[in-house]
């Protein structure tokens, strides 16, 4: 067979018969057409985000109430007065160094030392 | 506008039964196919006017119904094995009806690389200009011209070395 008769060798053998192209002609002709309806994505598209939403909120609702209970409330910054007077006062009486607190208690006393 | 749709229609019905008659190797199913293309021409005509190219449109359609036809007579044989169900393809008796020339055409079909039997198919059997057959498949019309050569050659020898052989 040569290549210029492929074509139509083809077509010969893979005609239809007659009645059945002109049925499904017909047929197709007398398919009824669907009313014009919202496109897909007008619909899936909204209900999506909605339901995006519902799962979001139901999320952080879930989520704040399963953490745990907060700590007692400590104040951030702790003031500390200066002392008026220091805490204790160190007095040197011929070589003898003595540590005195403010209440008149004597903590420590260092003597013979050369420093 | 109604007499041009239905002279369309009645020009592409036996083109795209052709068509589909190749690629899907069964009347039942390539009636199937070329009802659903026409059908969603005739729709989408009457619904928001002509497509651009009407005839790439149809072919386009029954490309993709052919090819899902396919996947489900394939998904549906072991099912039906299994249910022990007679597939619907082929029909005894369309089987004896059938003439030898088109058990011929399709055999040596199925030995044609995909690609080549889809564009013989487009331009023997639908009768496609080059231009549309591109732009179905995605390509340039000369790819589609040098595809449709090598799908004849091909084809022709492969009928040869049957004749030979018988």
């Amino acid at each position: 067979m040569k290549q210029a008769d492929v074509d139509e060798y083809l077509r010969q053998a893979l005609e239809p018969e007659p009645d059945t192209a002109r049925r499904v002609a017909r047929q197709a002709l007398s398919s009824p057409t669907p009313a014009r309806s919202l496109s897909w994505r007008l619909v899936v598209v909204p209900a999506m985000l909605v339901l995006v939403a519902i799962v979001g909120s139901l999320w952080w609702r879930l989520g704040s109430s399963s953490s745990p209970a907060p700590a007692p409330a400590v104040p951030s910054v702790v003031i500390v007065e200066r002392a008026q007077r220091p805490a204790f006062e160190i007095t040197n009486s011929g070589g003898v160094v003595a540590v005195t607190t403010s209440t008149g208690q004597v903590m420590a006393i260092v003597s013979g030392g050369t420093s | 506008m109604a007499m041009e749709l239905e002279d369309l229609v009645a020009d592409l019905a036996p083109r795209v039964l052709r068509y589909s008659r190749g690629r899907t190797r069964c009347p039942h199913l390539a009636e199937e196919v070329a009802q659903d293309a026409l059908s969603a021409l005739v729709q989408r005509w009457r619904r928001s006017g002509p497509p651009e190219n009407p005839t790439a449109f149809v072919f386009a359609i029954a490309r993709r119904r052919s090819a899902r036809a396919l996947l489900r007579r394939r998904l549906m044989v072991p099912l039906e094995a299994l249910l022990d169900r007679p597939s619907p393809a082929p029909d005894p008796a369309e089987k004896t009806q059938r003439r030898a020339a088109v058990d011929e055409a399709l055999a040596a079909l199925g030995r044609l690389a995909a690609r080549d039997r889809e564009v013989l198919l487009l331009v023997a059997g639908g009768e496609l200009d080059l231009g549309s057959v591109g732009e179905i498949l995605g390509i340039s019309g000369s790819a589609v011209k040098m595809r449709v050569h090598r799908a004849r050659r091909r084809l022709a020898k492969l009928s040869e070395e049957n004749h030979e052989a018988s």
